[in-house]
C-alpha cells in the first residue's frame, strides 16, 4: 500500500534552505531514486522534499564493468563509475516528469575537470523547473574529477567558486568523509560561495572474494553506504555544524525516523534518504510521515526548532 | 504497475537439502506476472541482511493469487528466508523485469533449465500449458547429480502428449550422462534450427556456452540471467551486464534488473 499523506494540525516541516522553500527537510539522495519517475508507481513523490537526480556528466557514461555492488554487515559497497545518461537526456527526458511534482528538483552534477562541471551547470541553467544544484565532489568510484576536487581544501574551492560563477541555482556542494579533516573542506566550500552543503558521501571500502583471491568490484574499491555509516555521518554533521554558517543537510545510513531526528539535533537543516530506499522505496514518506507523529508527540511545532538542539 | 505488498506465507517446503519452495499470496503481482518477471524480497524487515532477494517467479496460482518461488541457502538472506512459516510475511516488490518473448504455434520451444535456473522456464512452460499453446516444447533438465534436480517432481508433472521432457546429470545419475549444451545439440540434430526458439536459466557457465552456440548456428536464444541487484527498480545501475548488440556495436553495459533479467543469448558477454 502507497503511504499517504496524513495532517497533523500545527506541526511545520516546511523548511527554507538557500531560498527555496521545501515542503518538508526529505530528500531521497543522489543515485538511489533514478530520475524519480522509476518510482512513480510506489511512492507518492509530491510527499518527498526533493528529489535529486542521479550524478549528470556532459555527456553520457557507461561506467565500470561489473561487478559493482556488493552487500556487507549493515551496508553495501558500490563502485558504479557515474554511469549515467548524460545532461542533455535528463533535460529532454526526465525533467518533464519532474516538473509536474510538487517536490523540488536538484541535479546532482560532476565532471572529471572543473571545465565540465562549469558545462554541465550551463546546461541545467537553461531548465525549468530546476531548484538547486548538489555538486558531486566526492564520488569516491573515478579516476578523476569528483573526490578529486573533494579531497583536498583549495581544488574545492576552484570547483565550487567556478560553477557558482556561473550557476544560477543555489549550490549544494556534497562533501566526502575521506579527508583528514572534513570542516576544512565545508570552510572551502562556504568561501567559496556554496549555499549550503550535504554530508557525507560513501566511505572508501572493499571487498575479497576469498574463493576466487580476487577483490570481488570490478573498480577494487567502492563506496560504503548504508546503517554502517551512520554513526560517521552524524560525528561529520556534528562537527561542521560548529564552524559552518551555511545550513547542513545530512545523509549517511539515515534508515527511519528516529536516524533522521539524530541529524536535525546534530545540526542538519534537511536530510537525504539513500540506500534504504532500494530496500524500502517508500522510506522517504514514511519518514515524512514519522517525523510530523515525532513533533506531534513532543510538542514541537516546526523542525527548526530541533536543529543543532543536542549542541545547547 | 509494480506492486509493494505485505505476503502471507501460504506454506516452505523443504526440497531437499538446503532447497526450498516458498508459496505466497499476492494477487496483483500474480495478476501482473510472466515468465521472466522476478519478485524482490525483504527478508527481514529489520535491514538484516539489509538487501532485498531477487527471485525468478516459478509458478502462480491466477485463480488464487499465489505466487511460488524456489531458491537455496547460499547465505544470510536465504538463510533467513528458510526460516519463514506460514502465517509470516514478506514484503514483496514486484513483478519486476521482462518477460521472455513467448512462443507461437510453428515455433519448436526447447526449455534449458540448469539447476535452479529451472525457475523461469517451468514458469514459461506451464503459462504456455495454461494458454493451450500447440507448439512441440522439450524441457531439458539437468544438475550435477539427482538430488539436485529439486524440482523433479513438477517435471514430472508436465503432460508427456505436450512436453518431452529430457534429463542430465553431470554424474549420469539421472538421464544421459553429460551437460546440458550435450543435449541440446542432440536435440538441435534433430529438428529444424529455424523453428526452434530456445529458453534457459542456469549457471553462468552454462549460458556462456549457450550464448556462443547462438552465435555460431543463429539461433534464436534468449538467457534469464541472475545477479545481486541492490535496487531491482533500475536507479542503483548496480547489477549490469557486458551488452554488444552486434559484432559492430560498441561494449556497453545494460542493467539486469529492468533491461532483463531476460536477454537474447547473443548480445550479453558471459565471462
Amino acid at each position: 500500500m502507497m503511504v499517504r499523506a496524513t495532517r497533523h494540525k500545527n506541526i511545520d516541516l516546511a523548511i527554507e534552505i538557500a531560498g527555496v522553500k521545501f515542503e518538508n527537510p526529505v530528500m531521497v539522495a543522489s543515485g538511489t531514486f533514478g530520475y524519480g519517475k522509476e518510482y512513480a508507481d510506489l511512492v507518492d513523490i509530491n510527499q518527498i522534499g526533493a528529489v535529486i537526480s542521479k550524478t549528470l556528466t556532459v555527456v553520457p557514461r557507461d561506467g565500470h564493468p561489473p561487478l559493482r555492488t556488493f552487500e556487507t554487515p549493515s551496508g553495501m559497497l558500490n563502485a558504479i563509475g557515474l554511469h549515467n545518461i548524460g545532461v542533455d537526456n535528463f533535460i529532454n527526458e526526465k525533467m518533464k516528469f519532474l516538473r509536474t511534482k510538487k517536490t523540488k528538483v536538484i541535479a546532482n552534477i560532476a565532471g572529471s575537470t572543473i571545465e565540465e562541471y562549469v558545462q554541465v551547470t550551463e546546461k541545467l541553467n537553461q531548465v525549468e523547473g530546476l531548484h538547486m544544484l548538489e555538486i558531486n565532489i566526492s564520488s569516491p568510484n573515478v579516476k578523476r574529477g569528483c573526490m578529486e576536487f573533494g579531497s583536498r581544501a583549495d581544488l574545492t574551492y576552484e570547483c565550487v567558486k567556478a560553477v557558482k560563477e556561473v550557476s544560477r541555482y543555489p549550490l549544494m556542494p556534497k562533501l566526502s568523509p575521506n579527508v583528514t579533516d572534513i570542516v576544512e573542506i565545508a570552510l572551502a566550500c562556504q568561501e567559496a560561495g556554496a549555499d549550503c552543503i550535504s554530508l557525507i558521501n560513501t566511505l572508501v571500502g572493499m571487498a575479497i572474494d576469498w574463493k576466487k583471491k580476487k577483490p570481488v568490484l570490478s573498480n577494487i574499491t567502492g563506496g560504503l553506504s548504508g546503517p554502517a555509516i551512520k554513526p560517521v555521518a552524524l560525528a561529520m554533521v556534528w562537527k561542521v555544524y560548529q564552524k559552518i554558517k551555511v545550513p547542513l543537510i545530512g545523509v549517511g545510513g539515515i534508515m527511519n525516523t528516529q536516524d533522521a531526528v539524530e541529524f536535525f539535533m546534530a545540526g542538519a537543516s534537511a536530510i537525504q534518504v539513500g540506500t534504504v530506499n532500494y530496500v524500502d522505496p517508500q522510506a522517504s514518506v514514511k519518514i515524512v510521515e514519522g517525523l510530523k507523529k515525532y513533533c506531534s508527540e513532543n510538542k514541537i511545532s516546526s523542525i527548526k526548532e530541533l536543529i543543532g538542539i543536542a549542541h545547547k | 504497475m509494480v506492486y509493494q505488498t505485505d505476503s502471507p506465507v501460504l506454506e516452505n517446503i523443504r526440497l531437499g537439502e538446503d532447497c526450498y519452495r516458498l508459496i505466497l499470496k499476492a494477487p496483483k503481482i500474480v495478476d501482473n506476472s510472466w515468465a521472466g518477471n522476478f519478485v524482490h524480497i525483504q527478508v527481514n524487515p529489520f535491514f538484516y541482511p539489509l538487501l532485498r532477494r531477487a527471485f525468478s517467479i516459478h509458478e502462480v496460482d491466477r485463480k488464487k493469487g499465489n505466487l511460488e518461488v524456489v531458491f537455496k541457502v547460499i547465505g544470510a538472506g536465504t538463510e533467513h528466508l528458510s526460516g519463514k512459516k506460514k502465517g509470516d510475511t514478506v514484503n514483496l516488490l514486484g513483478p519486476l523485469g521482462n518477460i521472455f518473448s513467448y512462443p507461437d504455434n510453428e515455433d519448436i520451444s526447447i526449455m534449458i533449465a540448469g539447476g535452479l535456473g529451472i525457475v523461469p522456464v517451468y514458469f514459461l512452460t506451464r503459462d504456455l500449458l495454461r494458454k493451450k499453446h500447440r507448439g512441440k516444447i522439450y524441457f531439458l533438465y539437468g544438475a550435477k547429480e539427482k538430488e539436485q534436480l529439486y524440482c523433479l517432481s513438477d517435471v514430472k508433472k508436465l503432460p508427456k502428449l505436450k512436453v518431452e521432457t529430457l534429463y542430465s546429470t553431470d554424474d549420469g545419475s539421472h538421464g544421459f550422462k553429460g551437460y546440458l549444451d550435450m543435449l541440446l545439440k542432440q536435440v538441435l540434430e534433430k529438428e529444424d534450427k529455424s523453428r526452434v526458439k530456445i529458453y534457459a536459466c542456469g549457471p553462468e557457465g552454462l549460458l556462456a556456452k549457450l550464448s556462443h552456440l547462438a552465435k555460431e548456428e543463429n539461433l534464436f536464444c534468449q538467457l534469464s540471467l541472475e545477479v545481486g541487484m541492490p535496487c531491482g527498480m533500475g536507479t542503483c545501475m548496480g547489477c549490469v551486464v557486458k551488452y554488444k548488440r552486434d559484432c559492430s556495436s560498441p561494449l556497453t553495459f545494460k542493467r539486469v534488473c529492468c533491461e532483463g533479467p531476460v536477454f537474447k543469448a547473443q548480445e550479453v558477454i558471459l565471462d
